[in-house]
């Protein structure tokens, strides 16, 4: 009896066991085998910032026909981008991202998304946003605030070489944030807004652009440097849009936004295709300046209704003069929405789910 | 999924990790094992009792370690020594209730628990509770509550136990036990050390496309631990207790592998909890108080870079009073009552006013109804105030016996409520003065059978199925730009779910043969409705749908035992909105080992454990990657 007992004592349990063992109940994720469906060439990247801390940055691709490709980086290389994108840049064939909490430089090829590199970043600096200054040499903007100044990295594209990627740092009083080329001139946007001519990028001839008052401009936290099509800068700030003339370096318009609530932290900048229409947000509403006919703008372009507690995270224009908008449900941890608006009657032509707080959008 | 679920359903029947312990929820026997303030009411409410084996292999651990292992508990680490909390049935780690010998211990500032402060050690007794219905004087356990406590019972001769032991990663416990009793006098000395370098083997998959095999860094930890019980029967009937217990730790809190990041962050944290306690058995009366000292004192100190720096204390205080009052006169009613009084004191460099304190009082009655040989039926009802907030809770519960000693029905039903932390309300920046109270209500019903093959193989089988909504959850959101958090009572969370447990015993010759297992299927679903948000309808965050454990153990003789245990985590969404989540893993842990009789005072033993044995790549928390294969050898001397 025991006996018996025994053998089917071990059978229950080796068959338990074994069961057990090698049940499997959810299914994980590899993407090892992704391709995406690219085969028309995709409209536009949105670059989302993810939730701080989490890993969950992602790139979501609008394609032509209205199809999306979500969290297009991970299915590609099979691995998370990193924590926290806010921009994206590139140069000749390849994307640049800085993931500024993950101290790194995603780089991958602007077709297929394979990674190319990941070009870390010391610990101390928190890259923000690549420019590209010629040849093998990029600037990044630092976000990190130390004793009232951050560090300009002044780094090379090295792909495939073991030359070391750093060649300097540039201290630059506050923070700083995006950056723009005109005229051989770096002009870097922040805290002040500081302009290098690009063979003498160190602290020795650093400028500032000031006012008429000659006071420093502080730009938009996240706001882009915006050419016009007769060269002209444009900078938008908390209560003025300004127009600079990059060869002066000196303020030609300034434009007087203070009443319509432009938000420091999230309005921003952009310009029409032919450069001849500048438009910021200011709260969820548009406005827009045109460059031959510059006056205050009264009355929004663009002002959907939306719910409360949503904002205008940002704001790009299309190659095909629409507007895309990055609309934020504040406390939402889950995905939010990108909305397209037809310029001449300010209607929606489509919305679609980006990532967790999309922040910029790269147009091909 | 759906094969897998019938196949679980069919098999996991004839297994559990934890014998449900019928006698501790029978009312004679519950003043047996209540030296203090203990397990009270719910005899339909379900309840999982760790068993001695169980709580001796796992000396050396710490009770987030011992609960990951054979339980249908969630649990969610930063990784070997760092924070650790546990949550059941699907809801948050704040709404498990921890007590110490019935005394609340959750932090009045944080609302959940470190399991990994609690060294498995200084337990002698643990009873898991599952759901709302929560047997102790105080509401706020909606997902369910763990009591522990040490044992201090008279012995004849001095007894002395002490483990030493050393594992992968630099890791060395030490712990000793000296018991004694003298006249009406029992004393319990334990004392408990782990160091750990904590520099384990991982692979980073995430940083880059290379996958490199790195060590963790800044992982390191020192935690300490004191206690001491001593007990004096003052006569037959009446029994003083007294219990201290001293608890440190020192540890570095390692960064996320997606951020390249040396923050050298630090914690510091001592906790001193003591507690006095008297109960008095007389006739048909039955008292017990007790009165409860706690403190908590946390430093906090990052390092960051060259130029900022963050440093923070945080320190409570807390004065805690029970008392018990039971009548076990009438042949059918059994009624009952507890009040419990508790301040606390909070000082913090994170209120605006650097210091907030709170008061409550608790009244329970409780009435316990035996109808019938094969049927109870209990209820009962709390009344409490919290500063200016005045609420009541209930429970009902019931437990049919179908089929005497084979088949039996348990259903409870609660009502319960939880009010906001103390961070919650005054947390600067972010916190919110106007946050209103959870509430839950929930119900389960549970089938249980246990029963004999042959007169040789023993079965004890569970099933539960739970159901319960929570309103007003807290949840800490962004707040505008997302670069400060604050709470907000967003959600509207339904939990479901399915326990399944059950054990096979066997005892063939010299071997006795134990296999255990649970299944668990959770439900936890965000019912908030925000125009808009797509976390409406997804499972809350870290909450695995499937998770299973099994186990086998074998002794020889009660000289040689073997043990074999694996668990399964399944997937679990990380983000609100189901769009990322953690792989699912299973792990394999092997464990043997040998005692001896040296002479016949004394003992000495061996073991050795292969814990991660096929070295599963996992992580308890996404991007904080959980060691590789680890090995532990242990040498136990008693006396």
């Amino acid at each position: 009896m025991i006996k018996i007992c025994n053998k089917s004592f071990r059978f229950i349990a080796m068959s338990v066991i074994m069961a057990l063992c090698t049940v499997s109940c959810d299914e994980n994720i590899d993407y090892s085998t992704f391709e995406p469906d690219v085969k028309d060439g995709y409209r536009a990247i949105v670059i989302n910032e993810g939730q701080f801390g989490y890993g969950t940055s992602s790139l979501t691709m609008l394609n032509y026909d209205g199809s999306i490709v979500y969290d297009v980086f991970r299915k590609i290389n099979n691995r998370p981008m990193g924590d926290v994108a806010q921009s994206m840049t590139k140069i000749g064939d390849y994307l640049y991202v800085p993931l500024n909490n993950s101290r790194k430089i995603e780089v991958f090829d602007s077709e297929t998304f394979q990674s190319i590199e990941t070009m870390s970043i010391s610990e101390d600096v928190i890259p923000m946003y690549v420019q590209h200054l010629g040849g093998d040499s990029i600037a990044v903007t630092d976000q990190m605030w130390r004793q009232n100044s951050c560090k300009l990295m002044i780094m090379d594209i090295n792909h495939g070489t073991t030359r070391p990627i750093l060649r300097r740092y540039v201290s630059v009083p506050g923070q700083t944030y995006q950056m723009t080329v005109i005229n051989n001139k770096l002009f870097v946007g922040g805290s002040q807004l500081a302009v290098f001519d690009i063979g003498k990028i160190d602290s020795a001839n650093i400028r500032f652009i000031m006012t008429d008052g000659d006071e420093t401009i502080q730009t938009a936290d996240f706001s882009k440097l915006v050419t016009d099509k007769y060269g002209k800068l444009w900078v938008l700030t908390e209560y003025w849009v300004y127009c600079i003339d990059p060869v002066t370096e000196k303020v030609i318009h300034t434009i007087d936004v203070g009443t319509l609530k432009v938000n420091a932290r999230v309005s921003s900048i952009d310009c029409s295709t032919d450069g001849g229409i500048i438009f910021f947000n200011a709260h969820t509403s548009v406005y827009s300046i045109d460059v031959d006919n510059i006056s205050q703008p009264k009355e929004p372009v663009i002002a959907p209704k939306v719910d409360s507690g949503r904002t205008i995270y940002h704001l790009c224009v299309s190659k095909e003069n629409t507007i895309f908008m990055c609309d934020v449900l504040y406390g939402s941890l889950s995905r939010h929405t990108i909305r397209e608006y037809d310029l001449s009657d300010g209607t929606q032509i489509r919305e679609f789910p980006a990532g967790i707080f999309p922040h910029a959008i790269y147009f091909k | 999924m759906r094969l897998t679920f019938l196949s679980l359903t069919l098999l996991i029947p004839v297994i559990n990790t934890f014998a449900i312990d019928d006698n501790h929820i029978k009312l004679d026997t519950v003043i047996v094992v209540a030296n203090k303030i203990d397990s009270r009411g719910g005899v339909g409410v379900k309840k999982s009792i760790i068993d001695k084996v169980e709580l001796n292999r796992n000396a050396t651990r710490t009770l987030s370690e011992l609960l990951q292992e054979g339980t249908s508990l969630q649990i969610k680490s930063m990784g070997q020594g760092a924070q650790s909390t546990i949550s059941f049935r699907g809801t948050s780690s704040n709404h498990t209730q921890v007590l110490w010998n019935g005394i609340s211990i959750n932090s009045p500032q944080l609302g959940c628990f470190d399991f990994s402060q609690v060294p498995v050690y200084f337990i002698d007794n643990i009873t898991l509770t599952h759901g709302s219905a929560t047997p102790y004087a105080t509401a706020g356990a909606l997902g369910g509550s763990i009591n522990f406590s040490g044992e201090n019972s008279p012995v004849e001769a001095l007894r002395l136990n002490i483990i030493s032991e050393i594992a992968s990663n630099e890791t060395f416990t030490e712990a000793a036990t000296v018991k004694f009793t003298y006249g009406k006098l029992t004393s319990t000395t334990r004392a408990y050390y782990q160091q750990s370098e904590n520099n384990y083997k991982y692979i980073n998959k995430v940083y880059s496309n290379e996958h490199t095999v790195e060590r963790r860094k800044e992982a390191d930890y020192k935690q300490g631990g004191l206690m001491q019980e001593i007990t004096y029967r003052l006569s037959e009937k009446n029994v003083l207790n007294w219990s201290g217990w001293l608890q440190m730790d020192d540890r570095s809190l390692p960064q996320s592998i997606i951020v390249n990041v040396t923050a050298s962050e630090q914690s510091k944290s001592t906790n001193y909890r003591t507690m006095l306690n008297y109960q008095y058995k007389g006739g048909n009366n039955l008292f017990a108080s007790s009165m409860a000292y706690l403190r908590g004192e946390m430093d906090y100190n990052r390092e960051f870079g060259e130029f900022t720096s963050d440093h923070n204390r945080n320190i409570y205080n807390s004065i805690v009073a029970n008392a018990e009052y039971k009548y076990i006169g009438w042949r059918k009613f059994v009624p009952s009552i507890l009040a419990n009084y508790r301040f606390d004191d909070v000082s913090s460099d994170n209120y605006t006013d650097n210091y907030q304190s709170r008061n409550s009082y608790s009244t329970k009655l409780l009435l316990a109804y035996y109808p019938l040989s094969f049927l109870q039926i209990d209820g009962s009802t709390t009344l409490q105030c919290i500063d200016k907030r005045v609420f009541g809770t209930y429970s009902l519960s019931a437990r049919l016996k179908i089929i005497p000693r084979l088949l039996e029905l348990k259903a409870s039903q609660s009502y319960n409520h939880r009010v906001p932390t103390l961070n919650d309300l005054y947390w600067s920046p972010g916190g919110n003065p106007d946050l209103d109270d959870e509430k839950s209500m929930g119900y389960d019903v549970s089938l249980s059978s246990e029963c004999e093959v042959f007169s040789l193989i023993k079965l004890d089988l569970e099933a539960t199925y739970y159901d319960m909504d929570v309103d007003n959850w807290i949840t800490w959101i962004p707040k505008g730009n997302g670069y400060i958090w604050e709470p907000v009572n967003f959600s509207k969370v339904r939990s479901r779910g399915a326990e399944f447990n059950g054990r096979i015993r066997l005892q063939t010759g010299a071997f006795n043969h134990s296999l255990t297992g649970v299944y668990t299927y959770a439900s936890s679903i965000d019912q908030s409705a925000r125009v808009g948000d797509a976390a409406h309808g997804k499972q809350i965050a870290y909450v695995p749908r499937n998770r299973w454990s099994a186990g086998y153990r074998v002794t020889f003789k009660d000289k040689f035992w073997f043990h074999y245990n694996s668990t399964y985590t399944g997937v679990r969404f990380t983000s609100a909105d189901e769009s990322y989540q953690t792989n699912a893993y299973t792990l394999h842990n092997f464990e043997t080992g040998y005692k001896m009789n040296i002479s016949n005072a004394y003992k000495i033993g061996f073991s050795v454990k292969l814990e991660n044995a096929f070295n599963a790549f996992y992580e308890s928390t996404q991007y904080y990657p959980m060691p590789l294969r680890m090995c532990w050898a242990r040498v136990t001397f008693d006396l």
